[in-house]
């Protein structure tokens, strides 16, 4: 019954924050947008270890991403693991990207301190996951099914922006100025109308009229407030009924006006289109991100006695190329809580040391990536060995699916490993960077 | 290339009260707008933007004149939009049209409002 409350939850919140998407968007005006889905690698699964990939390229978060994990079975039964991910400041108003804000170009955010927090809004994402093994039937008392991980990311270090966005943003301030000469046009037609045609200054003469009506009206003192509302009504009944006769006269000449001015801007605005839709946003250079959070379970699968087990740290970086190439590590501290008994029967906690290495490949349209990674676990004991080969590909825009294949920790005292077989989706939210065209 | 005719009236009082037109243009479409009260030239203006006109009392009787030209240019909507507020006055005045166009076109929008007590 529990997951089916978790499914409702995340649908939940899915409607609510692609809602709030929709509504920022009717809010945002001057704007351009960029594609900047990326697979998110959630903190919380990788606290969880369902994540498919533990070493993570820092990408541009997306304002709101929703992740179902499932392993080995391919969809055919309730997915058991899922994540969201969101940008808590995108929600805030007043949270509008500029061109410059959003590329700390150093023409125009000059101070350290608001170029940190430009990059640290942008980059702050919180992650919740949970993770469930309902297969596991067991009477055992206090046995913890179901675990939830917090997690939370921020970039350090976000490389350089991709020089396509100036290309697009060239096109952009391109495409303006030629609708800028097209209004000009159409304004100076419309202007040299208003003054000669003749059904247009009868029709505003009328007009001119009832306006004068009204104001003699209101500024009439022997009238009572309800006779000069009376006599308002009338005029304005009479006023909507020219301004029906005025638009549909108007509408007439503009309809064969606007038909030989045309045809230049749609050329134009259809090649930008074009354009805009083949553009993809990434950064490439150094990069590197801070991560953490923490494990709790839930007895019993009971959200009442819930108990920490686990919290963890990790830096998570290296160099991506503008094309094709990155190579990237992680070094993690993660402390499992009350997880060794010592020899006066007391529960110990257990730290662990993490580092590891990726290399990954990236098709020049983002669309496909390949990479393979292996992480050191140093702990007291012995070292343990995670590897994988991970596999991502766009199936749609801001909709993601990732095959993992490899060998995982195998637990906290094992040595062998289990197979990790597991295939992702993502769907995004707010993966779209909205931007003012113009350096204002 | 399409076009939408806006005649209307506000009721904007006669007090004292600034009159602030605001002009919104959604789905990252590119605009530009030129602005006149009665033949006076207001500004001309990129994209959504407000702007003062003055006092109720100083424009009762003009005609408000919106003239904007918007083109299709966001890869992930056909739909070109135009939200006109005013406010300042008796209540606030909303007028709002959409409508869809072939991929890269426009849509030229006017609107003559008469500004009454």
């Amino acid at each position: 019954m529990k997951k089916y409350i978790y499914v409702i939850l995340i649908l939940v919140l899915t409607i609510a924050f692609s809602d709030k998407q929709g509504m920022a968007q009717s809010e945002i005006d001057t704007t351009v947008n960029l594609d900047v889905l990326t697979v998110p690698n959630s903190p919380a699964f990788n606290l969880l270890e369902i994540s498919p990939a533990a070493v993570d390229r820092p990408t541009t978060p997306n304002d709101f991403a929703v992740s179902f994990a499932n392993a080995s079975n391919n969809f055919s039964v309730l997915p058991r693991n899922y994540a969201i991910e969101f940008l808590p400041i995108s929600f805030f108003p007043k949270s509008k990207n500029s061109y410059a804000k959003f590329t700390n170009d150093a023409k125009y955010v000059t101070k350290w301190n608001q170029k940190l927090w430009n990059t640290f809004s942008q980059t702050f994402q919180v992650s919740v996951g949970l993770s469930n093994t309902d297969s596991v039937q067991t009477t055992m008392p206090n046995f913890v099914k179901t675990r939830a991980g917090l997690g939370f990311k921020f970039s350090l270090v976000r490389g350089k922006i991709d020089t396509s966005f100036k290309d697009y943003k060239k096109s952009i301030e391109g495409i303006r100025s030629q609708l800028i000469v097209l209004h000009t046009i159409v304004d100076q037609k419309w202007e040299i109308y208003k003054q000669t045609d003749m059904g247009y200054l009868f029709l505003s003469a009328q007009r001119d009229t009832l306006i004068a009506e009204l104001i003699r009206i209101k500024t009439n003192n022997v009238l009572t407030d309800a006779e000069k509302a009376e006599k308002s009504l009338l005029v304005t009944k009479r006023f909507d009924e020219l301004n029906a006769l005025k638009s549909f006269v108007e509408e007439e000449y503009k309809t064969k006006m606007l038909k030989a001015d045309s045809s230049s801007l749609v050329f134009a605005a259809q090649a930008l289109k074009k354009q805009i839709e083949q553009i993809k946003f990434k950064r490439y250079g150094w990069l590197l991100d801070f991560a953490g959070g923490m494990v709790v379970g839930f007895r019993n699968d009971d959200f009442q006695n819930s108990v920490l087990q686990q919290y963890a740290f990790w830096l998570n970086g290296g160099y991506a190329f503008d094309k094709g190439f990155s190579f990237m590590g992680v070094a993690r501290y993660s402390n499992v809580l009350n997880v060794l008994i010592d020899p006066e029967g007391n529960a110990t906690d257990k730290a662990y040391y993490d580092f590891g290495g990726k290399i990954e490949f990236q098709t020049n349209d983002n669309k496909f990536a390949v990479n393979g990674e292996i992480i050191d676990r140093v702990s007291a004991n012995a070292p343990l060995l995670r590897y994988t080969f991970n596999a991502s590909y766009q199936v749609g825009r801001n909709q993601a699916l990732t095959f993992s294949v490899g060998k995982a920790f195998a637990g906290t005292a094992q040595y062998g490993g289990n197979l990790i077989a597991a295939l992702n989706y993502v769907k995004s939210f707010g993966s779209s960077r909205s931007l003012v065209p113009q350096s204002k | 290339m399409a076009s939408t005719t806006i005649n209307d009236y506000y009721s904007i009082g006669m007090s004292n009260t600034e009159i602030v037109l605001m002009v919104k243009i959604e789905h990252t479409q590119l605009s530009r707008t030129t602005v006149r009260l009665n033949k006076k030239l207001i500004g001309e203006f990129d994209d959504s933007f407000s702007v003062s006109l003055g006092k109720a009392k100083d424009i009762i009787g003009s005609i408000l004149y919106i003239n904007t030209t918007e083109s299709d240019i966001d890869p992930d909507s056909d739909m070109v939009s135009f939200g006109l507020e005013i406010s300042g006055g008796l209540s606030v005045y909303k007028n709002h049209r959409a409508q869809t166009v072939s991929p890269g076109g426009y849509v030229l929008y006017t609107a003559e409002i008469a500004l009454i007590p």
